[in-house]
């Protein structure tokens, strides 16, 4: 169970930088991520000048190009990579663009789980949450069985 | 649960807007979330060289209780240059609106929206799990160890 939303920025010559702040909720901390899935040459930009997208972050002291782009040559990236702080700072270092930046915001839900119940109910998908023992060994058995079958073939 | 479907629309000079709506809750749940997510962009045969076409999206989202509405292009396809992109952008939770704003087409979005049905709440959870006990009870009083008759996961 996550909140996700989507993320998208434009960066130009006139408003190089983007930041993306967490302001953590004391009450529940939660994990947050950004996630960015692409980077995208806007049609304006000028051809045969790079656009270089430079990511930097607080927490591990980072500070990296993440796309470099061209019109004619690289008209988008797809980094897939992900920032799990609270702090980060995207610059058009080079180029004039617009240079689009898309993704994703997530932010982990904290359940406040009763240790004191028996059920392994973490770890276990929903199906197998049932009280059904019945089902519970059938599940070990078919595991088992597995593991004994990638014996015999060695 | 989850209902997962393919998802893909044309846009043209003559057929600009294409909207994806918040999809409608089915009776029996209570949808936890859902998300559209564009995996290709694809610029058809019969574009024109040496034009730009450019797709925009508007996200229509409620994130921490707040309407937020974010309108950037996704998309810069032309001919000769880039045929298609990959962007594998996620739309959670809230309405979509994709539009050709530069070039006329045709261009091809597709991807796919997922539909996170039941909700992690007990009384709910174990309602739903009575029905199944009486689907399966027969299956466990033959035998509590049915390996090889097709008991297939819902």
């Amino acid at each position: 169970m996550a909140e996700e939303s989507f993320y998208g920025v434009t960066l130009t010559a006139e408003n190089n930088s983007a930041t993306w702040d967490v302001v953590s909720d004391c009450d529940y901390p939660r994990g947050q991520k950004l996630v960015i899935k692409q980077i995208l040459l806007g049609a304006e930009a000028k051809e045969n000048e790079f656009n270089v997208v430079e990511v930097t972050t607080v927490k591990d002291n980072a500070q990296i190009p993440i796309a470099v782009l061209k019109a004619g040559e690289t008209r988008a990236v797809n980094p897939d990579v992900e920032f799990y702080e609270s702090l980060v700072t995207f610059k058009l270092i080079k180029g004039s663009g617009p240079v689009y930046i898309h993704g994703q915001n997530i932010k982990d839900d904290v359940e406040v789980v009763d240790m004191e119940e028996e059920d392994e109910e973490d770890d276990v998908g929903e199906d197998e949450e049932l009280e059904n023992p019945k089902k519970r060994a059938k599940i070990e058995q078919n595991a088992a069985d597995g593991k004994n079958a990638k014996n015999k073939k060695k | 649960m989850e209902s997962e479907s393919f998802y893909g629309v044309t846009l043209s000079e003559k057929e600009p807007i294409a909207q994806f709506d918040v999809p409608e809750i089915p009776e029996d749940y209570v949808v936890h979330s859902h998300k559209l997510i564009i995996k290709q962009i694809s610029l058809g045969p019969e574009a024109k060289s040496g034009e730009f076409n450019v797709v925009q999206a508007e996200s229509n989202q409620i994130a921490d209780g707040e309407k937020k509405t974010i309108k950037i292009p996704i998309a810069v396809l032309k001919v000769g240059e880039t045929r298609s992109l990959r962007p594998n952008i996620e739309f959670p939770n809230g309405s979509v609106t994709f539009k050709l704003v530069q070039g006329t087409g045709p261009v091809y979005v597709c991807g796919k929206a997922e539909m996170n049905l039941g909700e992690y709440d007990d009384a709910q959870m174990y309602e739903e799990y009575s029905d199944e006990d009486d689907e399966e009870s027969d299956l466990d009083d033959v035998a509590p160890q049915t390996n090889g008759k097709g008991n297939k996961k819902k």
